[in-house]
């Protein structure tokens, strides 16, 4: 579980770039150091090696001058091969080996063949003779070179050593090397090694530690809307899951999240309400069905009695159809499933068949229709759905108008898009149930009327209408009429 | 018995009315809520069956009012609406059943005689009185063993009569319980119709249960 965790990733991450970073670093540093303490090593044999020597010759000229003082022959004055310098060499050591700018080094000088006339300290015997022979050694650079020695039966050391030979006339008259521990530098790198591999994982492992602290504290509220959602069920969909205001990609997150709860939630809701719409409204047919089903089989019944009955069972069902039907598109409607069918309308000649078709319904209840034409307008629309919601209002204005009055249609152009009005002088709506007309399944109650639909045709035209993106208002007056205007827009976007 | 039905669905009252018709009940519909409320205040009905969406008073407030009005008439609510929410509601209104739409007419029935059952003190659906027994489901008649055939309506009068055995009941008593509203208050039929009873039970049995009360009315009453 922890190692799925983004927590585990980050840390994982870090720890290896920081350790990768560490080692590089490290690496690159310990090695630097490690040269400059080699060349500063060597830069002080090498300067000590060339004291050396300078010291040796000044020393052997003094004597020299001496000697030449004193009569002696020329050729003894050369280093090579003279006693005499082999004196004064090992003259010199033993007196200057204690120079404290000689201290912890050991000077060795060898003669022209190699052969160690004096050490400043005892040194073992394969140590008497150069490993190399003077001639091919570079007199000005020397040789440097790494060896082990057991010195007084100790432990063996590692020491470095500086071999530089000194010419007379092309020839290598001595050589001198200096020996210097190299304890000193050893013991520098194990300390740069220490803190480079003992300090810096310590190091790593507290910042992975920091980090695991602070990646739990920022993600712990990742963790606390997990439990959050986990919560949350088809039963409380309306529950919101809580944002930290922490202004950040989590904050976001749960934002995103609860906009998406409420869309789910409305969904739903709606399809809820499309049921119980649907239960509650078929609940009337189902139960005259059974009702008069189960009492008619009580009994024996005459065969007109039969047909009555059946005849009213067929039209309960052909109710349920309509209630179920019509239920359906408004709710493909309201779900925005229904795509409109746009076309170029001629609105007068729309609303003229409109007229047409329910002129046999106004002359069986003696009811005049009047249409006034105030402009020609042409829109973009929907002609199909246009010429339904136009019926659905003509026919209320139809069954709620009593006998012997006018229903009065104006179309015209206005401001922006087409008007239409549908006026009855009939019975009205009382300014109680004027606001829920529009509201599915809703019927104001009205003294004495007894045709009635189901309460779907006014919330299918307000649908219709604004499919078109336009406007549907009423104005209405108890026994005296009711007014529906119709605001729709020229052009669809 | 008589009853009352308050629904403003025509359909649904009618098949309503004949099927408790059929099974002897007196019935009277009113179509919304001041119209049942009227009806309940000024008959004396046995029972009341009352929708949950009626015009002008909807049935919780009706209900509330008619017991506010110290009519403690046993009601059953009828509604679309299902829930266990509603059908608290319609209980604390003071409704003493609950059944939803669509409904079994034989369930109604049930129900119908289980209320009448209740407000009676019995405890199963036989009426008693001396060797005389009324089986109120199958309608059953026996006198002594003897199984006698009777019509819808002396069969209402019966009942009537048997649940209120040893108490007198007026002519005006039995016509308001036994004879809906659309009859023409005429008490001579009730005179036939208990000419009717006499001759089918009493006739072979020397214990009369049946009395007339001079000027008060009629009472059946078994041995002591
Ligand atoms: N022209 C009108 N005059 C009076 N009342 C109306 C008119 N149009 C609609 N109504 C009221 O609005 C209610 C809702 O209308 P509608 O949705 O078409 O349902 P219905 O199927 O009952 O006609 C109607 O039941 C009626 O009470
Ligand atoms: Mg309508």
């Amino acid at each position: 579980m922890i190692f799925r965790s983004i927590r585990f990733k980050i840390i994982s991450w870090n720890i290896a770039l920081l350790t990768l970073a560490f080692l590089v670093c490290g690496i690159l540093a310990y090695h630097s150091f490690k040269f400059n303490l080699y060349r500063n090593m060597d830069d002080l044999l090498m300067s000590r090696a060339v004291g050396v020597t300078e010291s040796i010759d000044t020393y052997w000229e003094t004597e020299r001058q001496e000697a030449l003082n004193d009569g002696v022959r020329t050729g003894a004055f050369s280093k090579i091969n003279n006693i005499n310098f082999v004196k004064i060499a090992q003259h010199w050591v033993e007196n200057r080996s204690s120079d404290p700018q000689l201290l912890n080094m050991i000077i060795q000088i060898f003669d022209s063949y190699g052969k160690m006339i004096v050490s400043s300290a005892e040194v073992p015997d394969w140590s008497h003779s150069l490993s190399l022979p003077a001639e091919t050694i570079n007199p000005k650079s020397g040789r440097f070179e790494n060896i082990t020695l057991s010195l007084n039966s100790d432990k063996p050391i590692d020491v470095r050593t500086f071999t530089i030979p000194i010419r007379e006339d092309n020839k290598v008259a001595y050589t001198v090397r200096l020996m210097t521990p190299m304890s000193d530098v050893d013991r520098q790198l194990s300390w740069l090694r220490m803190i480079l591999f003992g300090f810096l994982p310590l190091i790593i492992f507290l910042i992975g530690i920091a980090g695991a602290f602070l990646a739990r504290v920022s993600l712990h509220p990742i963790d606390q809307m997990t439990t959050d959602i986990n919560r949350i069920t088809s039963h409380n969909l309306h529950d919101r899951i809580d944002v930290p205001r922490s202004n950040d990609e989590i904050q976001r997150l749960a934002e995103t999240f609860n906009s998406m709860l409420i869309r789910i939630d409305e969904h739903l809701i709606a399809q809820q309400k499309f049921i119980q719409d649907l239960s509650h409204e078929i609940k009337t047919p189902l139960t005259i069905i059974r009702g008069s089903l189960e009492v008619a089989l009580k009994k024996e019944r005459s065969a007109e009695r039969y047909e009555a009955l059946l005849k009213d069972t067929l039209e309960q069902v052909a109710n349920i159809t309509r209630i179920v039907e019509s239920l359906l598109i408004l709710a493909r409607f309201e779900n925005h499933d229904v795509a409109l069918q746009v076309t170029l309308i001629n609105l007068n000649e729309l609303i003229r068949t409109a007229l047409a078709e329910i002129q046999p319904l106004c002359d069986a209840k003696g009811i005049l229709t009047e249409y006034i034409e105030n402009d020609a307008v042409e829109l973009e629309g929907d002609a199909l759905q246009l010429r339904s919601a136009l019926l659905n209002l003509l026919d209320n204005a139809v069954k709620y108008t009593p006998a012997g009055h006018t229903i009065t249609v104006m179309v015209r152009q206005a401001s922006g898009g087409a008007k239409i009005e549908i006026k009855d002088t009939g019975i009205g709506i009382d300014a109680a149930s004027l606001p829920h007309i529009f509201e599915r399944f809703y019927r104001a109650e009205h003294a004495g009327i007894k045709e009635r639909g189901f309460g779907i045709g006014l919330s299918l035209v307000r649908s219709v209408i604004i499919a078109h993106e336009g406007h549907i208002d009423v104005t209405s007056r108890l026994n005296e009429g009711t007014t529906f205007s119709v605001s729709l827009p020229l052009k669809q976007t | 018995m008589r009853i009352l039905i308050i629904e403003d669905e025509e359909k649904i009252s009618e098949f309503l009315q004949e099927g408790l018709r059929e099974e002897g009940f007196a019935v009277d519909l009113a179509p919304d809520g001041e119209e049942g409320h009227f009806m309940a205040t000024t008959s004396d009905y046995d029972l009341i069956v009352l929708d949950l969406m009626i015009p002008k008073i909807d049935g919780l407030t009706l209900c509330r009012k008619l017991r506010s009005d110290k009519i403690t008439t046993p009601i059953i609510m009828l509604t679309a609406k299902t829930g266990v929410k509603n059908k608290v509601s319609g209980l604390d209104a003071g409704a003493d059943d609950y059944l939803t739409k669509p409904f079994a007419f034989e369930e109604l029935l049930a129900r119908i005689r289980a209320q009448l059952r209740k407000k009676d003190g019995l405890t199963d659906n036989k009426l008693v009185v001396d060797d005389l027994s009324l089986d109120l489901q199958t309608h059953e008649i026996k006198r002594a063993g003897k199984t006698l055939v009777f019509t819808t309506r002396e069969i209402a009068l019966l009942e009537y009569l048997m649940r209120n055995a040893g108490r007198v009941l007026s002519r005006s008593m039995i016509i308001e319980h036994v004879w809906d509203i659309n009859y023409k208050t005429d008490t001579n039929v009730i005179d036939v119709f208990i000419n009717h009873l006499r001759k089918k039970i009493d006739q072979d049995h020397p214990r009369k249960l049946i009395h007339t009360l001079h000027g008060r009315g009629y009472m059946l009453k078994g041995s002591p």
